[in-house]
């Protein structure tokens, strides 16, 4: 464990153990990849059957192991203590932690394959959008290029082998392509969901059922429940009393706790549900899915 | 263990009340029995009609008919988790109907580890409907891991291909709108399952079928109909009853406890959590007696 649980401080003794650390693990995966290749395709199925199991016992036993304080000088600390190496619990899911992470960076090579694979197909055949294409890999190229360089002009100022005035050019490079282009561009995407709703209301509150009559009725009070403009037609009505149940934020009010959470809270109990009982199946092999399959 | 020393030690319902263990057991206990109920009495339990899962064929027909492509998208989840497992294991049925059809598809998505495992499945299906030949490799696709850039990639498609069905099952967040309605601006027959609650309003508003709640989960056991998988719904319903009837005694004890006047503690013990007790705000606080009605029950 102490392998994996090293901190890299940028020491040539680290790196080493870091080089190390993944040879021995590209040399484990090899072995096991290859001893896997190798089962009878019958056997397959229980194998990753109890791969799932495994896995899913780590974040069982997690939640129902006993905490301790733990007195450490003059800190004190809650563990799960186990009785064998590393003694903490928590340190075992960090691992496995960072094996999902690493196996999920390998993973991104498969997609970017796949983004790679779609654009240059589109643009060696002259699709119709091969100039999409074109400004995608482009696009996609330049991020890579500038992102990767920033990256380790910013390690090599932690290092002081460089300083941040010799790397302005790509700082700002960085800051153009990340902040000015690319988050003004999920910004603009995010804004048009403005637009959506407003198409999307006015065909979900035609007046075409019982149904969505109710609908608009109640969706109407609560959009003038938020207006004061609106508030000041029943501002009239009294506070206290009987009449105050008409005030219209008094009616929005009462629509969002004791008719719109209850409904969603429903919702939620249901899928909270659902994804236990899935999680069961999975967990016992009984899932005629994905999951096993 | 070192200089360490150990102060104390407690179970996990020393720290979340012992009412969480004993729901989760008592959950679990419910599923179990249901499946192996199920197990030994095939065929005796039976399941709703689900409208948005029995529209599958009916909108994979749809695209045959228009010679346009089926939509996928199994949501924004961040990892091949059960939400995306469930999604894939819908879209694999619906692959299924496409690849009977010679439907054209497109599988689109966000996270590398589920396109991954989509494109197996997709390969796995055609292979076993005899034709793996008609599998196009790239009709699942990565398309990015950030979340507007994907949706203005599946907006983009969707105008593009002009798909005649739209499937969305899985996590959506802010995107949902945007994707369903340039669905609905081609005339798309859309069917959508979301596990985020806040989403669900907005899908109802653009889709033509949505499942609500744990239909998302319900779905494998729906369209597989396998007794063992029924088992565990009848278990989920009987845990639903019971936290109806938990719901039942909570509001009764809760009304008895809320008649009670209010003591001076009461009043303290309220403007300690920084909600000062005003007359005609008494009631919503009065929540706080049931809470300290079961915190009151011994633990361990």
């Amino acid at each position: 464990m102490e392998l994996f649980a090293f901190t890299i401080n940028r020491t040539p003794e680290n790196w080493a153990t870091a080089l190390l650390a993944a040879v021995l693990v590209i040399f484990a995966t090899s072995i096991l990849l290859f001893g896997l290749s190798r089962i009878p395709s019958n056997m397959r199925r229980p194998l990753v059957g109890l791969f799932v199991f495994i896995s899913g016992l780590f974040w069982i036993l997690d939640w129902a192991l006993p905490r301790s304080r733990v007195q450490e000088g003059a800190t004190t600390s809650v563990k799960t203590l186990i009785p064998i190496y590393p003694y903490d619990y928590q340190e075992v899911i960090n691992v496995l932690v960072n094996v999902s992470q690493v196996m999920s960076g390998i993973i991104l090579a498969l997609g970017v394959l796949s983004i790679l694979r779609v654009h240059f197909k589109k643009v060696f055949k002259g699709d119709r959008d091969a100039f999409f294409s074109i400004v995608l890999l482009g696009s996609m190229a330049a991020m890579i290029v500038i992102g990767l360089w920033d990256w380790i002009a910013t390690n090599r100022e932690a290092v002081g082998m460089s300083t941040p005035e010799a790397n302005e050019t790509i700082h700002t490079a960085f800051s153009i392509v990340f902040l000015d282009m690319l988050q003004i561009l999920d910004a603009a995407m995010f804004s048009l969901i403005a637009f959506f709703i407003l198409s999307a209301a006015y065909r979900a509150f035609r007046v075409r059922s019982i149904e969505a009559t109710i609908m608009m009725a109640v969706a109407l009070i609560v959009l003038l429940g938020f207006i004061p403009l609106a508030m000041a037609l029943t501002a009239g009505l009294p506070a206290d009393g009987f009449l105050s149940n008409f005030r219209i934020e008094n009616m929005k009010t009462w629509i969002l706790l004791n008719m719109s959470t209850p409904a969603l809270r429903a919702i939620d109990l249901g899928l909270g549900l659902g994804l236990l009982a899935m999680a069961l199946r999975i967990l016992l092999g009984i899932e005629k899915g994905v999951a096993v399959d | 263990m070192g200089e360490q020393q150990v102060l104390e030690s407690f179970l996990q319902y020393g720290r979340y009340g012992w009412l969480l263990m004993l729901t989760t057991a008592l959950v679990v206990a419910y599923l179990l029995v249901g499946i192996v109920l199920a197990r030994k009495r095939s065929g005796a339990v039976t399941i709703r009609r689900i409208p948005g899962l029995d529209q599958i064929d009916e909108a994979v027909g749809r695209a045959t008919e228009t010679a346009r492509p089926v939509l996928m998208v199994p949501g924004l989840s961040g990892a091949l988790d059960g939400i995306a497992v469930q999604a894939l294991t819908i879209f694999a049925s619906i692959i299924r109907t496409a690849a009977r059809f010679s439907t054209p598809i497109r599988l689109l998505n966000y996270h590398p580890a589920v396109y991954a495992v989509a494109q197996e499945i997709a390969k796995d299906v055609y292979q076993t409907e005899g034709v793996p030949d008609k599998y196009d490799v790239d009709s699942v696709r990565f398309v990015s891991d950030r979340q507007f850039a994907f949706a203005a990639a599946v907006a983009g498609t969707i105008q593009r291909d002009k798909v005649a069905a739209a499937f969305y099952m899985g996590d959506f967040y802010a995107e949902s709108l945007i994707m369903a309605e340039n669905a609905n601006m081609v005339g798309a027959i859309q069917v959508a399952a979301t596990t985020q609650f806040t989403q669900t309003p907005f899908f109802i508003a653009a889709c033509d079928y949505v499942l609500l709640g744990d239909e998302f989960y319900a779905a494998s056991a729906y369209l597989g109909r396998e007794p063992v998988l029924l088992g565990s719904l009848v278990g989920a319903d009987w845990a639903k009853l019971t936290f109806m009837a938990f719901a039942v005694v909570a509001l009764v004890v809760h009304s008895i406890q809320a008649s009670r006047p209010l003591t001076d503690q009461d009043r303290q013990r309220f403007e300690e959590y920084g909600t000062p007790v005003l007359p005609g705000q008494e009631y919503p606080q009065r929540n706080e007696y049931f809470f300290n009605w079961i915190n009151r029950i011994p633990r361990g």
